[in-house]
């Protein structure tokens, strides 16, 4: 393994950190709020990243190992490094609860340790939002659109931050890639904020649950969540949300007019599919099982909470603890098959479900005939047999990572409901679960140990497990 | 500009970094899934799986706003039709690899009745290049530029023609012939030298002469530089087949030895001038009885790399003549430098080089400037030759005055078809062709080896 050039990448995440940190700080100027806590922040990025950036590498670029240590390590410098304003300005005391908000900015969970978040500095709630806006398109793809790098490195880098079971250029060179993923996302972000600001939204608000809504983060800045917004406004974020968790090639595929093309894709239907679907049976359960009266609005709650849940954003408007089980149940489904691959959402991903069920109906086609040879097909075209057999591994580390980790948590002894669904709610970067971490609860009241590896989980969720955990293997370490 | 390119085989994968070194926007298609795994590790570009001639396919890959159109599968049928489609569809310029020689002896109807832009035959290049090699066997590599009227030459130092410890400036002022040397080969280093530069053994030097010079230059050291009479040929593949047919039109011996006798009987029809062996001629002591001691030259042209590498170093050795092997395996090249085999063609870079040039010309846009491309050296140096058009920077101006970038040597400038090998005192013109010597890349103009 090439340290200097691991360290050449991570050198150069945290200047661009250090430079993203000019917004909070100017937003503290704004504010009259101090300002020491982001100068000092934006030192701790600055200078080591030009230290580490000092040495010139040589390199053929990186190579796949690289990339993944890479990734891994990445996120968790910027990780440590984006958690001192938190504790430089007092809101947080412990250093675990700091990684953990920050973490669980980064990763666009949402969840969080905060009891009130309405006394906190205005600059630090922006930071806090803009986290998720960082995280959710990835900050090494943004680093690749901003500086040049050689041909191999960029797709390794690329492989291992983007969520989904294969990963596909739009156009042939991975810096205009990643140039028009961020534009697409930059372009989608002002509209949904200039949209929430004309429908009434303070703008400060408007800024933040924009930046939330994009990344599919869910950390808002009120404490009351997304209760307190009008109708209008919760409506806004519901289509912003939905609209955040469709496969970005998507709009690609609408800019470039190919519009039979980006209608046929078969994720965006399930995704489409399934949503509708939820909504309409949450609907119906709240309606008839749990006695609402206005449909209407019943309606509107279930659709907020299915697109904030499948989505993976996590706002909420209400306390879904309070919802019959059934409902609740869908909830608990559409946190595990999460958005689409490609978005900034997270979970197991729908193209992956897609995939999963498409080789299951050809294992039962091969038991009743089996001579019969059988490709999966999607969108039209064969998938390889490398890509099922990936998406098979994934979803067996995938649950094998959630019960290891339900194990671990279950040690704080805080119940099922609780244990469960904060696993559910971390791994798959949605925010809020049920019982003591329901949407109106948080989770301050975990232990420290508990709180590290509900980290860790928000970590393997976005980073698709692969860059967290080799980072612990010997193998990775090993020279040769 | 937008590129497009069929078959990920080596041809492909070497055009394709050649292409995005350029800063073009490559897009490759192969059938075959590892093959566009492999090459996007490496480079920076679209790879779409599938079937080249399936028009779905070719749209995916961006055909309808590429400007160009590079079949190099491996099957001739293929690339001709892709390129109809492809042209068909949006109008690109097309550029097919034809190899069969049926097929590559129409390649007039294709260009013209087809619409394709270039019809290249690995082949019939490397016959050609070996053909330049036995015309001057002195010479480990020579390419003509300028319409055949100035030789790129390399010559390998051993000792005999008595550079070694001379300078360049020296070397330059001890003949009559104008030659200037522009590149030095130094154990894995390149160097493009100037006048000071002192010539060690074992260096290969590569110069740059008019075509008329050469003879004078070769008797001033002597070099056994007269054209071989008698060529020994192993293996009866394509390429053989091209080259005997030149050989024989310039009324040169050839005696072929091919293992297999259909192969053989089917050379012996074809060309009644020429001796047809029947025998292994990767088997040593056949060789010896077939008289290779007596021959001018050995070509070593079987299909595999390895057999050739292995019986030309043998030749080379035992028989002290001009040897020449057919290479196709392009990462063969450091191993055969240490070898003692005179010169290597290799079939593949010499499309890709062709290619290359053409596509460069057409991305230089004005009225394709640059007339010709080679590179030397591991591809550590492009010899390239352009001309001069009014709206270039630096006409008139002397070469002393002139601020040329590092690592480049303006190596000569032909006016009215007449070469000049300039001195400080010359200038480039309009309407000159200028030859350039470097390692910087993708130079097609005046304006690219001007310091900025």
């Amino acid at each position: 393994m090439n340290l200097l050039v691991v360290g050449f990448v991570i050198g150069t995440a945290l200047l661009i950190e250090g430079g993203l940190i000019a917004l909070p700080l100017f937003a503290a100027l704004w504010y009259h709020e101090p300002v020491m806590p982001w100068l000092i922040t934006m030192a701790v990025c600055l200078v080591p990243g030009f230290l580490l950036r000092r040495k010139k590498v040589e390199t053929e670029g990186l190579l796949s190992k690289e990339g993944v240590v890479s990734t891994g390590l990445c996120w968790i410098v910027l990780s440590l490094t984006g958690m001192l304003p938190f504790l430089l300005c007092g809101a947080v005391a412990s250093p675990i609860d700091a990684f953990f908000e920050t973490v669980s900015g980064f990763t666009t969970t949402g969840s969080t340790i905060l009891r009130s978040v309405e006394v906190l500095p205005r600059s630090l709630l922006l930071w806090r939002s803009f986290l998720h806006w960082i995280g959710g398109m990835g900050i090494l793809v943004f680093m690749m659109a901003l500086i040049p790098l050689s041909g191999g490195t960029q797709m390794n880098l690329m492989k291992a931050e983007s969520p989904g079971p294969s990963i596909s250029k739009l156009v042939p060179k991975a810096q205009d890639t990643a140039r028009i993923l961020y534009a697409i996302y930059g372009v989608m972000t002002i509209v949904t904020i200039v949209i929430l600001f004309l429908l009434k939204m303070p703008l400060f608000d408007a800024v933040c649950i924009g930046f939330g809504a994009a990344g599919t983060g869910g950390f808002s800045v009120l404490d009351s969540g997304c209760a307190s917004y009008t109708y209008a406004q919760q409506v806004v974020i519901t289509i912003a949300m939905t609209v955040f968790g469709v496969n970005f090639n998507f709009y690609y595929l609408i800019y470039l007019k190919r519009i039979k093309d980006a209608l046929r894709m078969e994720e965006v239907r399930a995704y489409l599919a399934i949503l509708l679907g939820a909504i309409l049976l949450v609907t119906v359960d709240i309606a008839l099982v749990g006695k609402a009266t206005n449909v209407l609005l019943t309606f509107h709650q279930a659709a907020f909470h299915c697109s904030s849940i499948m989505t993976t954003t996590g706002y909420a408007t209400l306390d879904m603890n309070a919802w019959p089980s059934f409902s609740r149940t869908i909830i608990m489904l559409l946190m595990v098959v999460g958005a689409c691959a490609g978005s900034t959402g997270g979970g197991l991903k729908v193209s992956r479900v897609i995939l999963l069920f498409k080789s299951l109906a050809r294992e039962c086609t091969k038991i009743l005939h089996p001579a019969a040879i059988k490709k999966v097909h999607m969108d039209g075209r064969t998938v390889d047999e490398t890509v099922i057999r990936s998406t098979q591994t994934y979803f067996f580390i995938y649950v094998l990572g959630m019960v290891f980790s339900i194990l671990l948590v279950s040690i704080d002894n805080r119940g099922w409901d609780t244990t469960i669904s904060a696993v559910f709610a971390t791994f798959n970067n949605i925010g809020p679960g049920f019982g003591a971490v329901g949407s109106i609860n948080n989770f301050a009241d975990f232990s420290p140990f508990a709180k590290v590896v509900l980290s860790m989980d928000m970590l393997i969720g976005r980073l698709e497990i692969f860059p967290i955990v080799l980072l612990f293997t010997k193998q990775t370490w090993r020279k040769f | 500009m937008n590129i497009v390119i069929l078959g990920c085989g080596k041809v492909g994968c070497e055009l394709a970094a050649t292409l995005t070194g350029d800063g073009n926007d490559v897009a490759v298609i192969d059938k075959s899934r590892e093959a566009l795994d492999k090459v996007s590790e490496d480079l920076d570009i679209l790879t779409v799986l599938g079937d080249g001639a399936d028009i779905d396919v070719l749209k995916e890959a961006g055909i309808e706003s590429a400007e160009v159109f590079i079949a190099v599968s491996p099957y001739d049928e293929v690339n001709l039709l892709s390129c109809l489609i492809a042209k068909e569809v949006s109008g690109v310029e097309t550029i097919a690899r034809v190899r069969n020689p049926l097929y590559y002896r129409e390649s007039g109807f294709f260009l013209s009745n087809l619409g394709i832009s270039m019809i290249i035959n690995p082949e019939q290049q490397a016959a050609s290049a070996i053909y330049k090699l036995l015309r001057y066997p002195a010479l480990s590599r020579v390419d003509r530029m300028a319409g055949g009227n100035v030789l790129i030459f390399t010559l390998h130092c051993r000792g005999e023609y008595g550079f070694a410890g001379h300078t360049l400036a020296e070397v330059r002022r001890d003949t009559k012939a104008r030659v200037l040397a522009c590149a030095v080969y130094r154990k894995g280093a390149v160097f493009i030298p100037d006048g000071s530069f002192v010539i060690e053994k074992d260096d290969e030097v590569t110069f740059v002469t008019p075509v008329e010079d050469m003879e004078i230059f070769s008797k001033e050291h002597n070099m056994h530089n007269n054209p071989t009479m008698d060529i020994m040929i192993s293996g009866g593949g394509r390429v053989t087949w091209y080259l005997t047919e030149r050989l024989i039109n310039a009324g040169r011996h050839v005696r072929i030895i091919e293992l297999k006798e259909d192969k053989c009987e089917v050379l012996s029809e074809r060309f009644p001038e020429a001796e047809i062996i029947c025998g292994d001629g990767t088997d040593r002591r056949f060789l010896t009885k077939q008289g290779i001691k007596n021959a001018d030259a050995f070509v070593a042209a079987t299909g595999i790399d390895e057999e050739n590498i292995v019986i030309a170093n043998y030749v080379k050795n035992s028989a002290g003549i001009k040897v020449i092997t057919k290479v196709n395996r392009t990462d063969l090249r450091d191993v055969i430098e240490a070898l003692d085999i005179d010169s290597a063609v290799f079939p593949k870079v010499i499309t890709s080089d062709v290619i290359a040039q053409y596509v460069r010309a057409k991305a230089s846009g004005v009225g394709k400037n640059l007339e010709a491309f080679y590179r030397y050296m591991g591809n550590s140096v492009e010899i390239v030759e352009f001309k001069a058009v009014e709206s270039d920077p630096g006409l008139g101006v002397t070469l002393m005055d002139l601020k040329l970038k590092k690592n480049l040597i303006l190596a000569c400038i032909i006016r009215d078809g007449r070469p000049i090998i300039p001195s400080g005192r010359d200038a480039v013109k309009e309407g000159d062709s200028v030859i350039v010597v470097t390692s910087h890349k993708g130079i097609t103009s005046m304006g690219d080896i001007l310091e900025s």
